[in-house]
């Protein structure tokens, strides 16, 4: 099973990204991810843990978070499920726990609503994902490690975490 | 409408969102856009703004894709 994922946000913005439904227990929303393999910690958009009507300090705290050169304390929210589409048009879900960071200001807020919802590697080792990217070719996807049959169709420039 | 049908939706918007970013950046720079169904909905330079708009059309804010469209030469590295 694969996730597709695009390449590019548009000219000289290559960004491993793709859309996604996003559900609490208090709702769902569609948003978009980008996927960062410099991030250890897979974290919510601000704008996204407002629409999903998450408490921003309910949950444990964890390390301070540094974004875009400032710093934040972050929440753990363990009840948060990513619906992707895979490559043969299916819906798969994958309930993660995140991080979600509170803001101390209305500047904060804003600022922190520029930033997109990250996945990061965390993701990618506790859900058993495989990521392949061919940036020259504009190809990339995720694949679940249990389910990766043949290593030799990997093209030869493949990033793999 | 399910899931899949929303996100096979979102996914066109995204990539409708890429195929023409050159001509987006070049009208909403520095501004936050809702997207839907391959159209600019509403368009402000704050989220809460774009927020009040959206609402103001009855328009479901968890139903639309918001994307913030960088200022020209300004790209954001996490």
């Amino acid at each position: 099973m694969r996730i597709p994922l695009l390449t590019s946000l548009g000219e000289d913005k290559d960004y491993l990204n793709n859309a996604v439904i996003l559900k609490s227990p208090r709702g769902l929303t569609k948003s978009t991810f980008i996927l960062d393999t410099g991030s250890p910690k897979t974290i919510l958009n601000h704008f996204d843990a407002r629409r999903l009507q998450i408490p921003f300090n309910s949950g444990a705290k964890t390390e301070i978070i540094r974004l875009g050169g400032k710093t934040y304390q972050g929440y753990t929210f363990e009840r948060i499920t990513f619906s992707f589409r895979s490559e043969d048009n299916q819906l798969v879900r994958e309930e993660f726990p995140v991080i979600v960071v509170r803001p101390t200001s209305p500047k904060e807020e804003e600022e922190l609503s520029n930033f997109p919802t990250i996945i990061g590697t965390d993701f990618l080792k506790k859900k058993r994902y495989i990521l392949f990217c061919d940036m020259e070719k504009g190809i990339a996807y995720l694949e679940k490690k249990e389910e990766q049959k043949d290593h030799q169709t990997t093209p030869n420039s493949t990033c793999k975490y | 409408m399910d899931e899949l049908q929303l996100l096979t939706g979102s996914i066109a918007d995204l990539n409708w969102f890429k195929e023409n970013s050159a001509s987006i950046g070049e009208k909403y720079e520095g501004e936050f856009i809702a997207i839907d169904n391959k159209k600019i909905l509403e368009s402000a330079p704050k989220i809460d703004i774009l927020i009040r708009k959206l609402e103001k059309k009855g328009i479901n804010i968890n139903l639309v894709l918001i994307k913030y469209v960088n200022p020209q030469g300004e790209i954001i590295i996490l």
